[in-house]
This record gives structure tokens, sequence and C-alpha cells, in this order.
């Protein structure tokens, strides 16, 4: 396997960590190293260790929910991969204060990564690029990021999630330049000679009990009333499920849908708040019309999804994957995550549990967004 | 945490004791009520862009890909933008880059002739002057000027920055500028598009260092191969500068100085010019080194005498620069070999006065021989005018009383006598005319006048001769001639023809004699056929020698004096013609001679008329009167008897004085005088004096002079003319003619 390379280590101690990661992502002519961080690491060391051994190499990555990587599923480890000349080349831009900053500066900012790859790349066009984004997970502006993103890397592919912190939902940091930082975003541009494919998949729909949002706070995404009633309250009614039982894995089970467009889109609660409103990990606005979605067959969903990748590129040499939380945790419940872990592992996924997935334009929850990397050249 | 900001529902109180049922339609109401709100809030809200993180998604997912394809349009419009202006930039990088990269001052200023751009070589050229965009250059120039940084070697700075401006607002061919530090710069200026100048700076600093390192490398071999060249001349040379600084001067030059000095001490070399000036000035000769103003472009050479002996001849001109060039040629030699020569000439002008003397000397020798050659010549000639004469006068007579008797009635035997007699006089006759032919053919007093005639004419006129010869022999004689054209002297011809004729009359006694021609190689050959006797080969070399003759002839009577061949012989080899002998014994003989043939137009031949033309016979001239003039008395006596013979009244007188003392009154009809008479007097004088007497009477001189100068006296003096020896017949008829025409004249 040449060009790209996937890691992945269970070892805590930053250094070792960093070593091992070093050892097997370090390829001659490389160009882009991607990693994601389990939360339970000590940052500011694994970002010195990780320095001192790639040096200049553009190191990029975010903090996780749960990894995947060789293995499929796991947790408190690192993943990672690298990708290097001359079947890629990459250019990344960080887009800080996110909380201050308006879409015209972003798209600048999006503008100039995007240029910066026709540098790196003279031979880069419009069709063999695409771009990933990293954004912390807890900045709550994911919609106006990718919008203003996906205008300036005016319509080539764009994947992404939003850093995790757990379930812990306090912190998330994204990497860039061998430095951890929140309230930014992390966009890498990615030139390639290999055909690849930019895929997302979900697996719920539409329900038959319609909904509307009657009160909310649109900029923190909480709502505070469905149907005029407490929202929490009116949840678990529609859901059918006790409110003591609000949990994440109740909400990865039973999410909300919203129809746009004849399509459904999960809009996932992060939690219930202590007055009974519902805090979600998507926009939300008031007079939105909410069903609680049927789920599908996840892992044949996800098999269904890998098959037409096969048959696009053949066997994809590089997966770089961006799953939903919930969906972990769904996964968890149905006890079928041993299952949808192969199948990623034989996929050669790269990724991590997201608080949310970049696709194109939008920002969602519940689904599987990602770039697979085939082997041969486009 | 209570929400203040979001107004709750009260749960209805049943205390209040209202109907449940009433009390949950209303509450049902409300929030239908408040529901309906939110929609209608939301409808009215629409998805606009500038909306909440909510209606960015809708939007995103609503307009999908429309939205996000026009997005991208707009993006990539942008994006391209971007990218040019940042090529663009690139570009302007590059570009400055290269222009700093450039190996030349280059600055490039706009309309209003402000600098634009410059790069670090033009900035190095005008260090300290503030050359930054925007800086008027005329500035930069004025700045250069002020501070002296130009070497303008004509012209002071002033000009020198008119100069530059000028060409820098009139850009044209490239010129240099010399900097005070010694370096140089060739300076290309342009018009660029849209107003505004470049110029660039190219250092040529090397290349001037290198051409004046030639120049200068030239000018050293050239001086000194200037100064090998004076070494080497013979000459002395010596150049004086303005100042009369001795700047050039060879060997000789120095030479000269010792020489004329008399001393021949070196030169002292470190003081040279001094010495020489001091030299110069002794010997009278400042003017080399001083040159007056008088000396102008044509110089002056005057020649000096050294006090040993030598001559030297001092050419002095003055040269651009005030230079003044003098050379010193050693003359002694030449002027030596000059006195030498004067008397080698002098010598030689004697030697060939003397020369001149013996030549004249000589030449009055052979003008002296050839006087006596020619003298004999005519003694020759005269002698055989005299032998023709003495020789055939008194035969002429003889024959002329054989022939008187004859016409006597005579008995037959002294009539054979006389026949006999007449016959060994004509025999005489015939080999004295011969002998005299071969003797001036010898003495070569019978030239060739070759001329182009018909042969024909010689032929016939030569068969005409002899006919009746022919016939009196029974042989017959015929002429077979063409049209022929011959190159010879057709009075030799006739000679050579009459004596072939003749030979083969007398060696033939039957059959004929044939003249005739063929074409040969070579020309004509022309000859006579006989069928005589012939002749035998051993033989054939011998005929032509004198007094030859075949012991056979035909006629024994007619035998020839042997001399026909010889003379033949002669005549051909005067002519160059070649004789040609063929013969056989018993069958006949051929003899001829080829004759060259003539391509040119004949002459025509004056045919003499033939004595029997004559119409008139014997009566005419009876009763005529004569005049005889002849010193000869026999010769007197033997015509008058054949003349009265003929009835004439014959009156002989010695000379003209006689003759008109004797005369009757009446003038005689004809004068017959001899040619030669006693004393200076011919003739011609005679008849002359006669004529005047008796006027313009018809006259024959008889002559045996063949000269021709003599002939043409005659015939010039409009008189007819008679070779000795007379023969009666062609005399008797030369006088019928002649009497005939003086009578159709007074007729």
């Amino acid at each position: 396997m040449s060009g790209i390379r996937r890691a992945v280590t269970l070892a805590q101690d930053p250094e070792i960590a960093a070593s091992e990661l070093f050892s097997t992502l370090w390829q001659p002519a490389c160009c882009l190293v991607l990693l994601f961080v389990s939360p339970g690491y000590d940052i500011a060391c694994l970002a010195c260790a990780l320095n001192r051994r790639f040096g200049e190499v553009k190191l990029g990555g975010c903090t996780t929910s749960g990894e995947i990587g060789p293995g499929g599923y796991q947790e408190h480890s690192i993943v990672g991969i690298s990708l290097a000349s001359p079947d890629f080349a990459a250019a990344t831009g960080l887009i800080e204060n996110l909380s201050r900053q308006d879409a015209a500066d972003m798209q600048a900012s999006v503008r100039r990564t995007r240029l910066a790859i026709y540098d790196a790349a003279p031979w880069a066009r419009h069709d063999n690029l695409f771009a990933i984004t990293l954004i912390d997970g807890m900045c709550g502006c994911e919609e106006l990021v990718v919008s203003a993103a996906c205008g300036a890397l005016g319509g080539i592919p764009l994947r992404g999630g939003s850093a995790g912190d757990g379930l812990h939902f306090r912190e998330t940091f994204v990497l860039h330049e061998g430095v951890f930082r929140t309230d930014c975003a992390l966009v890498v541009v990615v030139a390639t000679r290999r055909r690849f494919r930019a895929f997302k998949t979900e697996h719920f729909t539409a329900g038959p009990e319609k909904s509307v949002v009657t009160g909310a706070d649109p900029r923190r995404r909480i709502v505070t009333e469905i149907n005029a009633e407490p929202a929490a309250e009116e949840y678990a009614r529609i859901a059918g499920i006790r409110a003591d039982e609000l949990t994440p894995a109740a909400f990865a089970t039973h999410p909300m849908v919203v129809q746009v467009a004849g399509q459904s889109f999960v809009r996932s609660i992060q939690r219930v708040n202590e007055d009974g409103s519902l805090t979600f990990l998507c926009a939300i606005d008031e007079g939105v019309v909410l069903t609680v979605g049927q789920g599908g067959d996840l892992i044949g969903n996800l098999q269904h999804s890998f098959g037409d990748i096969e048959r696009d590129l053949g066997p994809p040499e590089l997966v770089i994957a961006f799953d939903c939380i919930l969906r972990g945790l769904e996964l968890d419940q149905r006890r079928i995550r041993g299952t949808a872990g192969a199948l990623m592992d034989r996929n050669n996924a790269v990724g991590f549990s997201t608080y949310g997935e970049q696709y194109e334009a939008m920002h969602m929850n519940q689904t599987l967004t990602g770039i697979a990397i085939g082997a041969a050249n486009a | 945490m209570p929400d203040t900001n979001m107004p709750c529902l009260a749960r209805p109180s049943l205390l209040q004791g209202e109907d449940p049922e009433i009390a949950a339609l209303r509450r049902e109401n409300a929030k239908l009520r408040k529901i309906n709100q939110a929609l209608m809030a939301s409808v009215e809200r629409g998805p606009d862009l500038q909306g909440g993180a909510f209606a960015l998604f809708q939007t995103a997912a609503a307009l999908g890909n429309q939205v996000q394809e026009r997005t991208a349009a707009l993006t990539e419009a942008l994006g391209a933008l971007t990218l040019a202006k940042e090529e663009e930039g690139q570009a302007k990088k590059r570009l400055a880059a290269a222009i700093e990269a450039i190996n030349q001052g280059i600055v490039l200023c706009d309309a209003d002739d402000r600098i634009v751009v410059t790069n670090g070589r033009y900035r190095e050229l005008w260090r300290g002057l503030a050359a930054e965009p925007g800086t008027d250059f005329a500035s930069v120039v004025r700045g250069a000027a002020s501070r002296n940084m130009v070497a303008c070697e004509d012209t002071d700075s002033d000009s020198w920055e008119r100069f530059r401006l000028e060409r820098h607002r009139n850009p044209g061919e490239p010129f240099v500028i010399q900097f005070r530090d010694g370096t140089w710069s060739q300076v290309s200026e342009r018009r660029v598009p849209g107003g505004g100048t470049v110029s660039l700076y190219t250092d040529i600093t090397e290349i001037k260092r290198d051409e004046a390192r030639r120049r200068e490398r030239e000018l050293e071999e050239k001086s000194v191969l200037l100064q090998a060249t004076l070494d080497n001349l013979s000459q002395g040379v010596s150049v004086f500068d303005a100042c009369g600084e001795l700047v050039a001067c060879n060997p000789g030059f120095q030479d000269f100085l010792r020489g004329a000095q008399g001393s021949f001490a070196p030169c002292p070399q470190a003081a040279l010019s001094a010495w020489s000036v001091a030299r110069l000035q002794t010997l009278g000769l400042g003017f080399v080194h001083t040159p007056p103003a008088s000396l102008g472009q044509h110089g002056k050479a005057v020649e000096f005498k050294t006090p040993c002996g030598r001559t030297f001849d001092i050419r002095c001109s003055l040269m651009p620069g005030g230079y003044c060039v003098a050379t010193y040629t050693d003359v002694t030699e030449r002027l030596r070999i000059s006195e030498a020569l004067q008397e080698a000439n002098e010598g030689l002008e004697r030697r060939v006065e003397a020369r001149t003397a013996e030549l004249i000397r000589a030449n009055a020798e052979i003008t002296a021989a050839k006087a006596e050659a020619e003298m004999m010549n005519l003694s020759k000639t005269k002698f055989f005018a005299a032998a023709n004469h003495d020789l055939l006068q008194p035969l002429a007579a003889a024959r002329v009383f054989a022939s008187a008797l004859s016409e006597r009635r005579l008995s037959p035997p002294n009539r054979e006598l006389v026949r006999h007699a007449l016959a060994a006089l004509d025999s005489v006759d015939d080999m004295i005319t011969a002998l005299l032919d071969i003797a001036k053919l010898d003495a070569g007093v019978m030239p060739p006048a070759p001329c182009s005639f018909a042969i024909r004419e010689v032929m016939e006129r030569v068969g005409e001769e002899y006919r009746l010869i022919a016939s009196r022999k029974k042989l017959r004689l015929r002429v077979f001639a063409g049209e022929a054209v011959v190159h010879s002297d057709p009075r030799l011809m006739s000679r050579i023809l009459r004596n072939l004729v003749s030979n083969a009359l007398r060696y033939t006694s039957s059959g004929g004699v044939l003249i005739g021609h063929q074409r040969v190689p070579e020309g004509l050959l022309v000859g006579v056929w006989d069928t005589g006797i012939g002749i035998p080969a051993e033989q054939q070399d011998e005929i032509f020698e004198e007094f030859r003759r075949l012991p056979q002839s035909s006629d024994r009577s007619g035998r020839g004096a042997g001399l026909g061949l010889s003379i033949v012989r002669r005549v051909s080899r005067m002519l160059g013609h070649r004789l040609v002998v063929r013969s056989m014994p018993g069958r006949g003989s051929f003899f001829g001679i080829v004759v060259p043939v003539s391509d040119q137009a004949p002459v025509c031949l004056k045919r003499p008329r033939s004595p029997q033309d004559g119409c008139g016979g014997p009566h005419t001239l009876r009763g005529r009167s004569v005049q005889l003039i002849d010193d000869e008395p026999h010769v007197l006596q033997g015509l008058s008897v054949l003349l009265t013979g003929w009835g004439m009244q014959v009156s002989g007188a010695a000379n003209a004085a006689q003759a008109l003392e004797a005369g009757s009154a009446t003038p005689p009809d004809l004068i017959i005088a001899d040619y030669r008479l006693e004393g200076p007097a011919t003739g011609l004088d005679a008849i002359a004096t006669l004529r005047r007497r008796w006027g313009d009477l018809p006259a024959i001189v008889v002559t045996a002079d063949h000269a021709a100068e003599v002939q043409q006296e005659i015939v010039a003096a409009g008189l007819h003319l008679l070779h000795k020896p007379v023969r009666p017949a062609r005399l008797r008829s030369l006088i019928t003619h002649v009497i005939q025409q003086q009578g159709a004249f007074e007729a």
C-alpha cells in the first residue's frame, strides 16, 4: 500500500502513542496526517510528542467520541491516516473564532485553502479534489461553517465531522499545526490521482405523527416546547418512552426527524435540560415540524453502502468515516457494534464517532458520511 | 431552570370547578392556537438566507444542488479572480525578479517621464541619487550632472545634461556614457507602448578597456615597426617637434652628424636631442629643428658638403602637428657616378662622331661601287645594243643586197646560188638573234613582267606564225587551246612556245605538230607535241645544252643553231616554270612548261597586226617618196636599193641637216630613221628636225636596241618602231600601213 497508511495506537502514554503512530504513518513525501484522538489523552503532551516526530508534515485531527480504525470501533485510542505524494496532495486551513466569525470571513479563509492546493498540486483539477471539515463539536454553528465552506469550495465534495468528547459534551478540540484548539474548524482540501467517492448513508425515515416546535432558542439549539407542551415531556409521549428513560441511548433509537424537500433528516437530541427543554445537536427553530423517526436496518444499510462503494471503486484502500455518536449508541443497544466494526475494518475505514456530520452544505445527525479512496488511479 | 422567556401554558385548575371536558378542550384549543401561531410565524419567516442556522440547513437541504451550483459558479468565478490576482501578483513578482536578475541597468519611465521601475544595477550606476519610483527622470540626470558623475570629454556637464534629456525624450541609436570612476555604459532607449521610455544600461567597460589595450598594443607595435624601418633606412632621418626637441631619429642621422663634424666619436645617447641641436646649429642647419615659417608645405632641399668630402642632400618638410621631418641622403656616390656618366657620355659622343664619319665614308664608297656597278651594267647593256647593231647591221645590209639580187633576172644556176646565200644569211641571222637572246637572259636585262592572260591568245598567235612553215613541210600544225587564264610573262611565254614549235617542226618529217595544254596539279601544262624522231631517255638532259643537236634532222637545210631549247630552259627558269619533256624515239616528243593558273581576269594582249593584213599590194608604194636617215652608208645604200626596188623614190642622208641640205622643195611621204646616229642626236631628234621643216610626216624608227626605255620613247613620240634586223617583208608591210593611215587622215 503506497501513499496511504492507516494506524491505531492503544498506548495511553502520549510519547509511546506518538512513536507508534509515527512509525506506522510516516512515509516519504508524506503530505498529510490526520489523527482522531480519544478525549482521555493529555492533549498538550500528545501535541508536543507528535510535533517532535512529525515536524513539518501537515498534521490535522480532532478529539472523538470513539474511534474507528484497524480493528473496527474502539475507545481510548488514537487512529490516524497519512497520505503521500505523488498520489496525494493536501492543503489545510483553520477557521478560528467560529463564534465571532461571519460567513464572508469564513469563505475567504476557505478560499485561501483551496487556492493553496493548486500550489501543492499543480495537477489538481476540480474533479480530483475533495474537502474534509473537522469542526469543534461544541461550537453550535456547524451550519454556518459548512454553508460558508461549501460556497468557497465551489462544489467540490465536502465531508466532515464535529469533534467529540465522548458522551460528556464539555469540550472538543481540533488539531491543527501541532496545536489542539477550540472554537475553530479545520478545512482540509485533498487532491488525489486515485479514484474516490464521497458518500452518506442513514437508516431513519419520518414517522407518522407530526408535531410542531412551538418554543425554541435556535441560537442555542434548545427546544422548549413541542406542540405547546414542555419539549421533553411531549417528546417522551410521542416517542412512547417513559420520562425517566430519556437517555442518549433512547435518543439514538428514537430520533426526531424533519422532512425537507421530501427528504428525512435526523435532528438528534443531545440532552434533556432540567427545565424540560431539549438541547439538540443541530439547528432547530420554532415552527419546525418533527416526527419520531422510524429506524431501518443499520447493518444492511451499511453493507449496502460499502457495496455501492466497492462496485464504484473496487475494494477501497481507505474510507475516512464520520459516524454519528448516536449510531454508535444504537450499535451498542442492538449489540451489533462488532458486526459493524468488522464491516468498517474490512473496508479499511478510519474515522471517529462524531457530534454531527457534515455533508456538502449541511450539518446533520445520525448518519455516516465519508470519503472512500480506491486503489486505482482515476 | 425556569424559562422566563417562554411562557408555558398553565395547567387548568380543577379547583375552579370547570367542566373537565370543557377545560380540556379549551386547553387543547390554546395549544392548537400556539402551534398554529408557530407554524404561521415559521411560514412567514420563510427559509431566507439571512435566517438562523436551521434556515441555513433548510435552505441547503431544500435548494440543495440548485443553490450549490449557483454558489459554486460564483465561488468559481471569485476563485478564478483571486487566482488571477494571485497569478498577477506572482507575475509581477517574477517580472521584478527577472528585472533584478538582468545583468543590465534598467529604468522604465512613464509618459510623464517619472520613474516607474528600476533595478539594482541601475541604482548602483547612479548610487547616491534617489532613483525611486515616482522620481522625475530629469532630476536624476540633473543630480548626475551636478555631482559630475559622468566624464564628458568634449562638453561641460550642463550640455551633457541637455544631451541626455534630449536623448531620453527622443530615443534613437544607442550611445555611450563614460563614468568618472572609469566605467563605461552603453545606453539603449526605446519608447514603450502607452508612452514612457525604457532605458537599458549595458556595462561595456571591459570591452572599452580591451579596445584601449588593443589600441595601445597596436600603437606600440607600429611604433616599434616604424623605428625599425627608420633604423634600416640608409638615409638619415630626424624628426623634431614644434619645440625643437628631437623626437625620432635613426643611426643614419647620427652618422651624418658625426661625419659632418669630422669626428666619429659616438653620440651621447642620453642628451641626444641637445647634442643634435647644437651640432645642427654649428653646421648652419638650424632650419631642420626650428623650421622658419617660410618653410611651408613643400619643404626645402639643400646640398651640404662635409669636411671629409662627402655630399649630402638634405630635405626638410613640415608635418601636421608642427613636426619637422628631415632626411639626409649621402649623394656623394651618386654625384660621382653622375660625373662618370657625364664623362662616359662625352666619350661616347666622340666615338659616335668618329663612327659616323667612317660610316659616311663607307657609304660614299658603296655609292661609288654601286654607281660603278650600274655603269658596268649600263655598259653591258650598251655592249648588247652595240653588238646587235654592229653585228646585225651588216647582216641586214647583206640580206637586203641578196634580196635585191634575187629579184633580178638571173640564170637558173645563179638564182639557185642567190637562194642558198639568202638561206645562209637567214640561218646566221637566226643564230645571232638566239645568241643575243641568251646573252640578254643571262645578263638579266629582260626582266619578266608577269600578268594574268588567256593562254589561248599566245598559243594561237604562235600557231599563226608557224602555219606557213608547217604547210611547206606538209605537216599539220594544230592549236588546241581552252579558256584557261595563266599567270606569267606573255612575251617570254611566246618565246618559249616559238622555240618549241620551231624545234618540233625541224625534227618532224611526217605527221603533225600540236600546240596544246592540259591540267596538272600545279597548274597548266602548256607545250608542243610532235610526231618526230623522238629523243632517247639518256639524251633528254643533253638536248638543253647550247649547240646540242640531234643527229637526225629531218631537214638538212633547216637545221637550227641548237640554241632553241637552251633558250627555253633559261626562260622557264627565269619564270620559275617547270620544264617537262616526254619522248619516245621514233614516235614523237612532248616539250612543255607548267604555268600557274590565275583566277584573275585576263588582260587583253595587243595582237600585232600581221604584215599580210595590209590590204595594199606592191603597187601602193610605187611613186611614194621616202627620206632615209642612217649614219651607216652601206645600210643606207642597202635600204635604198630595197625600197627603190619597190618603186619608191628614195633620198638618203646621214643626219637631219644633210637631209635638209639635199632635200627637194616637196616633203617626202615618209621618213625612215635609224635610232642610233653619229653624235649625240638620235633618230628621234632627226625626225623632229625634219618635221619642223616639212610638217607632221609619218616616220618609222629602226633600232637594234630592245631596251624598254627606247621603245617607250619612240612610241611616246608617236612614231612607228621596227626592230633590226630589218626583214624586207615586215618593212614593206609597215610602210604600206603607215602610208595608208596617212592617206586616211589626209582624206
